[in-house]
C-alpha cells in the first residue's frame, strides 16, 4: 500500500465514523406519540392533585383519564420498541448505551415512586416523575436532539417553580409536562424543528 | 499490514460495524455502495477470519442476515489504522 492509498482509506474510514457520530436525530412520529401520551397523562394527574390540595378531592375524571393515558402510552411504547427493534436494519452502539441509561433512569424512578407514602410525600412524588422525564430528555438532548434538550430544561424549570411557588406546584409540574413533553412530541409528529423534515 | 483490510470495501464494512451493535446486509450494501455478490464475498472473508460475526434471522417471515464486529475485528481495525497513519507520517508501517 502506498501513501496515496493509505490516505484514501483513512479518509473513507473518517467519513464513515463521522457519519455514525453525527447519527442524526432519533426523533420520529412514534416517539412523538409517546411523549404526547405520557406528557398529557402526567400533566392531568398533576392537575388532579393540584385541585385536591384545596378543599375538595381530586376530580375522578382527571385521575382516570391521566392514568389511562399513562397505561396506554406504556403499552404503545413496549409494542413500538419491540416492533422497531425487530424491523431495524442497524442498531448503533450509541442507541444501545442511551437505551441502558433510559432503562436505569426509569427503573430508579419507578422504584422511587413506590416509596411515595413514606419518603416522597406530597408533591415530591410527582416531582420524581418530572425528574425522570427531565433526565431522559436531557440524555437525548446531549446526544444532539435539540428539541429534547429544550424539553428537559423546561421540565427542570417546572421543578424549580414548583418548589419556590408552592401554591401552584401542581400547575407548574403539569405545565412542565405540557411544554417539556407534549409540545416536543407534537414537534416530532409534525417535523417542526427537525433538520431532516418530518421526524 | 493486515492483507484482509487492504480492500477498501472490507475496511468500509469494518468501519461501519465499529459504531453499531449489528447491521443488516441491506444496510451494509447501502453504506458500502456495492453489489449483492461483491459484498457477500467480502463479508464471507471477514466472517472466515473471525473479524465479523454473522447471524441469520427472520423479520416478517423474510430472512435477514445481520453482522457485528468481533473483538478480533476491532483489534485488527485499530492496528491497521495505526499502521496506515504511521505510513503517512513516514514511520515504519
Amino acid at each position: 500500500m502506498d501513501t496515496r492509498e493509505a490516505r484514501d482509506h483513512l479518509q473513507m474510514v473518517d467519513q464513515i465514523l463521522r457519519q455514525a457520530e453525527g447519527g442524526g436525530s432519533w426523533a420520529c412520529p412514534e416517539m412523538g406519540v409517546n411523549l404526547v401520551g405520557f406528557g398529557l397523562g402526567a400533566g392531568l394527574l398533576n392537575l388532579a392533585y393540584q385541585f385536591s390540595s384545596g378543599t375538595h378531592g381530586a376530580p375522578l375524571a382527571l385521575v382516570v383519564a391521566g392514568a389511562a393515558l399513562l397505561v396506554a402510552s406504556l403499552v404503545y411504547m413496549v409494542v413500538w420498541t419491540a416492533t422497531a427493534r425487530r424491523a431495524a436494519e442497524r442498531v448503533s452502539l450509541r442507541a444501545v448505551h442511551a437505551g441502558r441509561v433510559m432503562g436505569a433512569v426509569w427503573c430508579s424512578v419507578t422504584v422511587a415512586a413506590f416509596c411515595q407514602p413514606h419518603i416522597f410525600n406530597q408533591w415530591s412524588a410527582s416531582a420524581i416523575w418530572t425528574l425522570g422525564g427531565a433526565i431522559s430528555m436531557l440524555v437525548n438532548g446531549f446526544l444532539g436532539e435539540r428539541r429534547a434538550l429544550a424539553g428537559g430544561l423546561i421540565l427542570l424549570a417546572s421543578l424549580v417553580v414548583a418548589n419556590y411557588v408552592p401554591a401552584i406546584s401542581g400547575y407548574a409540574l403539569a405545565a412542565g409536562f405540557l411544554f417539556g413533553y407534549v409540545a416536543v412530541g407534537v414537534m416530532y409528529l409534525t417535523g417542526i424543528g427537525s433538520a431532516h423534515g418530518r421526524g | 499490514m493486515d492483507e484482509l483490510l487492504l480492500s477498501k470495501t472490507r475496511l468500509g464494512v469494518i468501519a461501519e460495524l465499529l459504531t453499531a451493535k449489528w447491521v443488516a446486509f441491506s444496510e451494509l450494501q447501502r453504506a458500502t455502495k456495492t453489489t449483492n455478490g461483491n459484498l457477500g464475498a467480502h463479508l464471507a472473508k471477514l466472517v472466515e477470519a473471525g473479524y465479523v460475526a454473522e447471524e441469520k434471522t427472520f423479520v416478517d417471515r423474510r430472512p435477514q442476515t445481520r453482522y457485528s464486529l468481533t473483538a478480533a475485528g476491532r483489534g485488527a481495525f485499530v492496528a491497521h489504522v495505526r499502521e496506515m497513519q504511521a505510513l503517512l507520517q513516514g514511520g515504519t508501517p
